[in-house]
């Protein structure tokens, strides 16, 4: 997208990430998150011209959530939008609108409290009800499904599926902003939902994932402001900027694709870089890794699996270990993107990254995809 | 705007039921997405982008329904992402398809949705959910007792009643009976109406709008795809959202924030529509208005909200058929929200009806000369306001 006209992200703000945070309501989660962002920036509400806002009604537990939620992300009296497809959608619907010259000030925010929320339930709501909801699968029974098909053509996969969570443990408990931070803890962290509830790491949850091979879910939410670049510049001094901006959705039904393939996010990605008058040369990636093999599954559709591949740094901040708040996860990685460019990520911060790749993901089977493409601007 | 221009090159709508047994779900969605395609003379391979519109996950009983939906939007591969924000949802929908096309990013966008209340089971217990569940959730409200109370306060403002309200009914269920995709067909009678089935005073059965199924759709196309369509395109001129409080309790009292008997968000939103739009005088320039309004009591300060009438005259110009089908002004021409009410795709076809009037296309419900036309939407507890301007010419 053209240098005078892409949006940009002239700052973020995540909340604490945990599996379960108690002493805040949901609508006080996502006010302090944007608060303490506006604030940050020097910023008052009064000073947007639009709020682009995800939330699931399912992960919130009431209908038309937005009701409730868009007071405390500054939406009282202004032009709100939210999308219930997928936390970052938001981003794409105020990007679109910058771009449409509709908006120059936005705030984007999504979050996530699945500690009040029964995933598993919601899964099996979220299946048709005529062939798939009565076979009782939830997201880990599907994240086992695409794994199993993924080893089946490579079965040299387990070993390299085992190495990438052990690093990106690490990794998330390096990153002061993971809810991994600091911690010593037990691989696979806090117990994950559905049948990966309970048990001990090594269990099998789904084969062939393991407990420790499926990041549990954390209560969380994320925020940032974008802004034309005429109006960044005045905001803050190092920005990033929205190059490549893409999204697509597979088929609905299992059967209908190969599911060790993600082809909706290699269109997703090829629409980005188009946008982007080419592929630029990835410094980061923040990836949305549901599971180590679909971690595996994301490098290849971007194609990062070969010799290009190699130096790009996948999931500094730790991945979805670090945070991975339902619905809004995929935010998430596009924050953490955004400090690589903005050099803001310590303790995590890639030296010199300038080009940075977040990707988000949505529905059962990994169906759903985008990706936003970031250039560290000052 | 200062976006390229967006053209309305085709919509569809399915009819209006109460029920469509013999139908699942995403047949609803191919039946909408294909009229609009055809209608724009293009095929699906021809859409860049589909917008979902989808309001509460809970009234179709399948959550995020977007994803079961994606074969029959001819989605499967291409970018689909949903919008939701409760009754408004419609009008947001276009609101971001326009973006994706304003932008530059795409040539063709499909904007579809589909909603089945009428077999939801009660609509009203799902709409009970939207409360907080610590504070209002047990007062008990829900959709008609929240707009009983605002009706109230409008009648004590006003001086409105329920004689205004009825007339309000009778010209929408007269105009309905014009639209064939309406759910409601069916004349009514003043009498009629005063003597019908209390629901929440001051709110009778037939002040209400009825719990429908079906599915609407829209091809939104960029200048340069508009100039190979089939026949002339409509275009959209103008846009607004405006968020109220989600507080019932925070319009209510000496400490109100805004007074219930009002809309400031819906002023703000049709303001914001009209000025990109180079209107200033809402009310000397639309042609013809689909005014989103579940009850009688809404469409009676909504018209004055959007700038149509001075406050405190929409009842003597209603009584004088200023707002008839034949009058000055005519306000939901279609029977409106009164004669079909899928919420996740009603403000959506607020904006297919203006389409239709200022492309000549309304057919028995035709408003003559129709040029510029306004639809607005009404989402959540009366907290969020959408409104656009559609017209004749770019």
């Amino acid at each position: 997208m053209p240098s005078d006209t892409a949006p940009e992200i002239v700052g973020v703000r995540m909340s604490r990430f945990a599996a379960c945070l108690a002493e805040v309501s949901l609508e006080e989660l996502i006010y302090q998150t944007c608060r303490d962002l506006l604030r940050d920036l020097g910023l008052s509400a009064r000073d947007l011209d639009h709020v682009a806002l995800a939330s699931s009604d399912m992960v919130d537990g009431r209908a038309i959530s937005m009701m409730v939620t868009a007071g405390s992300a500054a939406g009282y009296g202004r032009d709100v939008i939210n999308s219930s497809s997928s936390g970052e959608h938001a981003l794409v619907l105020s990007a679109v609108r910058i771009l449409a010259g509709r908006g120059r000030l936005g705030l984007v925010a999504a979050w996530g409290k699945p500690s009040e929320a029964p995933l598993a339930v919601g899964d099996s709501l979220s299946l048709d009800p005529f062939y798939q909801r009565a076979l009782r699968l939830e997201r880990t029974a599907f994240l086992g499904l695409q794994a199993a098909r993924y080893l089946a053509r490579r079965p040299e996969a387990a070993a390299d599926a085992a190495a990438v969570v052990e690093r990106r443990l690490a990794s998330a408990r390096r990153n002061l902003r993971s809810a991994l931070s600091g911690t010593e803890a037990t691989p696979g962290g806090p117990a994950p939902s559905g049948a990966a509830a309970s048990g001990r790491a090594d269990d099998v949850v789904a084969w062939p994932l393991r407990r420790r091979d499926v990041p549990p879910p954390t209560d969380g939410a994320v925020a940032m402001v974008v802004a034309t670049p005429e109006v960044a510049r005045g905001i803050a001094a190092r920005r990033a900027a929205i190059r490549g901006l893409g999204w697509a959705s597979d088929a609905y039904w299992l059967g209908d694709r190969d599911v060790t393939r993600l082809p909706a996010l290699a269109e997703a990605w090829s629409t980005a870089r188009r946008r982007a008058g080419g592929a630029p040369p990835l410094d980061v990636v923040e990836l949305s890794d549901i599971s180590p093999y679909h971690e595996m599954m994301v490098c290849e559709a971007l194609g990062l699996s070969g010799k290009d591949g190699a130096r790009v740094v996948v999931n500094p901040s730790g991945g979805l270990r670090a945070s991975n708040p339902e619905f809004g996860a995929g935010l998430c990685r596009v924050a953490e993107a955004a400090l690589q460019v903005m050099g803001q990520a310590d303790p995590c911060q890639v030296n010199g990254a300038r080009w940075a790749l977040g990707h988000g993901v949505a529905g059962l089977g990994a169906t759903t995809h985008t990706v936003v493409l970031l250039e560290g601007v000052a | 705007m200062t976006g390229r221009r967006v053209a309305i090159a085709g919509v569809g709508q399915t009819p209006f039921r109460h029920r469509y047994p013999d139908v699942i779900y995403p047949d609803l969605v191919r039946e909408a997405t294909r009229l609009a395609v055809a209608d724009a003379g293009l095929r699906i391979a021809d859409v860049d982008a589909v917008v979902y519109s989808m309001a509460p996950d809970a009234l179709i009983g399948v959550s995020h329904a977007e994803r079961w939906v994606v074969d029959a939007a001819g989605a499967a591969g291409r970018p689909l992402l949903r919008v939701n924000t409760g009754g408004s949802t419609g009008l947001s929908a276009v609101q971001a398809a326009h973006d994706h096309v304003a932008s530059g990013l795409c040539e063709a966008v499909l904007i579809v949705g589909a909603d089945r209340v009428g077999e939801s089971g009660d609509a009203q217990t799902i709409l009970n959910r939207i409360w907080d569940p610590m504070y209002e959730r047990a007062l008990p409200l829900n959709t008609i007792t929240m707009l009983a109370m605002q009706a109230v306060r409008f009648m004590e403002k006003y001086g409105a009643t329920e004689r205004d309200m009825a007339r309000v009914s009778v010209k929408n269920h007269r105009n309905g009976c014009r639209n064939r995709y309406a759910h409601i067909r069916q004349e009514v009678t003043v009498d009629e109406v005063l003597r019908s089935r209390m629901i929440s005073y001051p709110i009778k059965l037939y002040d209400c709008c009825p719990q429908s199924s079906g599915a609407a759709a829209m091809v939104l196309v960029s200048p340069e795809r508009a100039t190979r369509l089939p026949r002339p395109p409509a275009w959209i001129k103008g846009l607004g959202f405006s968020a109220e409080t989600y507080w019932m309790g925070d319009r209510m009292g000496p400490a109100a924030e805004s007074d219930h008997a009002e809309s400031p968000a819906l002023r703000r939103a049709v303001t914001a529509a009209c000025r990109a739009a180079g209107i200033s005088a809402p009310a000397a320039a639309i042609d013809v208005a689909e005014v989103y309004a579940p009850f009688s009591c809404v469409e009676l300060h909504a018209i004055q909200d959007a700038g149509l009438c001075e406050p405190g005259r929409v009842m003597a110009l209603l009584a004088e058929g200023y707002f008839d089908l034949d009058g000055a002004l005519p306000v939901n021409p279609s029977g409106g929200v009164m004669c079909a009410n899928p919420i996740a795709v009603t403000a959506l076809v607020r904006a297919i009806e203006a389409t239709l009037q200022v492309t000549g296309r309304a057919g028995e419900h035709q408003v003559p000369k129709a040029r510029t036309a306004l639809a607005t939407g009404i989402g959540g507890d009366h907290q969020f306001f959408a409104a656009a301007v559609i017209g004749a010419e770019p």
